[in-house]
């Protein structure tokens, strides 16, 4: 992984043309740009994402700005295609999979040891869609672009203390969905379902089940 | 169980934790964990045509800034010759032109002369979007050295009146409002030297509506210009990825032991 600063380095040696560093930048951001587009366009994501990349790439070199002007930019070119592909077929954002289908879409085992498999990324995006469009944008781009709430806020059209009031909204309903933190829980509530507590989540709540 | 609101006050500052992708125990950090991991294969599948793309893109002339006084007054110059080259040859040409008309020169030479400049014209100006099939596009056009303003106008200038006041609300005619002093459709009209327009593609937006180079250019400028008195004010910083993406040494620490 590159430090940011060495990122701002790898912007301008792309916008010279280095295809090593443009390489470099796809692989770092196209993740989060999919994973976005995926909340906004469900299975279109793929073919947006393409479509914005093809258009950083002929534009890059009237881009200026570092490595956070780049995740901004970009990001605001992806929303853009999404919205231009949602105008044409006239449908608004939708989540990519009801939300009952969690659990299938979990990799559900009791092994503890698969923790971080247990929520794959697919079931982790299908529940942040899963909320009012505003909020899980709120949610994609801060979190997972990694943008400050005054850029959200730009590239959403919104204030940045309106993106901010979305995302802890996001936040708030997502956790609605899992029980309360694990002091408060009693223990015969933990395996009630697995999507909604698959594992214990902290040290102190695994020590409090080893006694 | 405790109701939403109980909570909601720890929420809000585990929220802001948890936005700045720290590890907070609660629940969430799996699911936020999980959107942010690092890239799968599959996602990454389209890197050979990006990749292509940027290199055509490189193939491409740069689109040109602005010009110092010096180069264009050499290239005023050069033009000039260029003309009086021209004219000078054309009145050679004229001659033998004439005299082909005349048919003192044998026939091919009239024949031949048109076909020559095109193959590598059209080469060149082939545009990464030739290599995806997958949505059609209006026509590659050489719009890199026009004027985005100008480029913006045009744009405008193609949809009916309605389209063109809500395009207006849309932050891609952002620079367009900024030149044009005021987010008004009949102002910008009158900047762009165009009268309203009523033609039957109204329902078309979003095919009008096409990708079009010269997104805005400024970190600060994408988006949407209502929002210019914002300032960063949670510190302005973007971290980069916040979140540990790795499968390695952050996650551990939460894992549970039995």
């Amino acid at each position: 992984m590159v430090a940011p600063e060495g990122l701002d380095d790898v912007v301008r040696a792309a916008q010279q043309g280095d295809e090593a560093a443009f390489r470099l930048l796809y692989r770092t951001q196209q993740p989060a740009l999919l994973r976005y587009l995926r909340v906004l366009v469900a299975e279109d994501a793929e073919d947006v994402a393409s479509e914005a990349w093809l258009q950083i790439a002929r534009d890059l070199r009237s881009f200026s700005g570092d490595w956070d002007g780049f995740r901004g930019w970009t990001a605001t070119i992806a929303r853009h295609r999404a919205m231009d592909l949602l105008r044409a077929q006239r449908r608004r954002p939708q989540s990519s999979a009801p939300v009952d289908h969690l659990t299938e879409l979990s990799a559900a085992d009791d092994t503890a040891d698969r923790a971080m498999e247990l929520v794959t990324t697919d079931a982790a995006l299908a529940l942040i869609a899963s909320l009012p469009q505003e909020q899980a944008e709120a949610v994609m781009l801060r979190v997972v672009v990694g943008l400050d709430a005054a850029t959200t806020g730009k590239i959403l059209g919104r204030r940045a203390g309106a993106v901010r009031t979305a995302a802890y909204r996001g936040l708030r309903q997502l956790a609605a969905r899992f029980p309360p933190p694990a002091p408060q829980r009693p223990p015969e509530q933990r395996r009630t379902a697995a999507w909604n507590n698959p594992v214990t989540n902290s040290a102190a709540a695994a020590l409090k089940e080893m006694r | 169980m405790t109701s939403p609101e109980e909570w909601s006050e720890m929420d809000r500052r585990t929220a802001d934790r948890l936005l700045r992708g720290d590890r907070t125990g609660h629940p969430l950090d799996q699911v936020l964990a999980a959107a942010t991991a690092p890239a799968t294969a599959q996602e990454l599948a389209g890197e050979a045509d990006v990749m292509a793309a940027f290199r055509t893109a490189g193939l491409a002339p740069a689109p040109r800034r602005r010009c110092s006084p010096l180069r264009s007054a050499v290239a005023r110059l050069l033009t000039l010759k260029v003309v009086v080259v021209a004219l000078g040859t054309s009145a050679t040409i004229g001659g033998v032109a004439l005299a082909a008309n005349t048919g003192a020169l044998p026939g091919p030479l009239a024949d031949d002369s048109p076909i020559v400049s095109t193959p590598a014209s059209r080469a060149a100006s082939a545009t990464p979007e030739q290599t995806t099939p997958a949505v059609p596009r209006p026509a590659a056009t050489p719009t890199v050295h026009r004027d985005r303003v100008t480029e913006l106008c045009q744009e405008f200038t193609l949809h009916d009146r309605d389209t063109r006041t809500r395009a207006l609300n849309d932050g891609r005619f952002g620079e367009l409002v900024k030149r044009a002093g005021e987010r008004d459709r009949e102002r910008v009209e009158q900047f762009c030297g165009s009268g309203p327009r009523n033609s039957p593609s109204s329902s078309a937006f979003g095919s009008t509506f096409s990708p079009r180079p010269g997104y805005p250019t400024q970190p600060g400028g994408y988006g949407d210009d209502r929002d210019d008195e914002q300032r960063p004010d949670d510190g302005g910083q973007w971290s980069p990825r916040p979140r540990p993406s790795g499968s390695a040494s952050p996650s551990t620490s939460s894992r549970p032991r039995r």
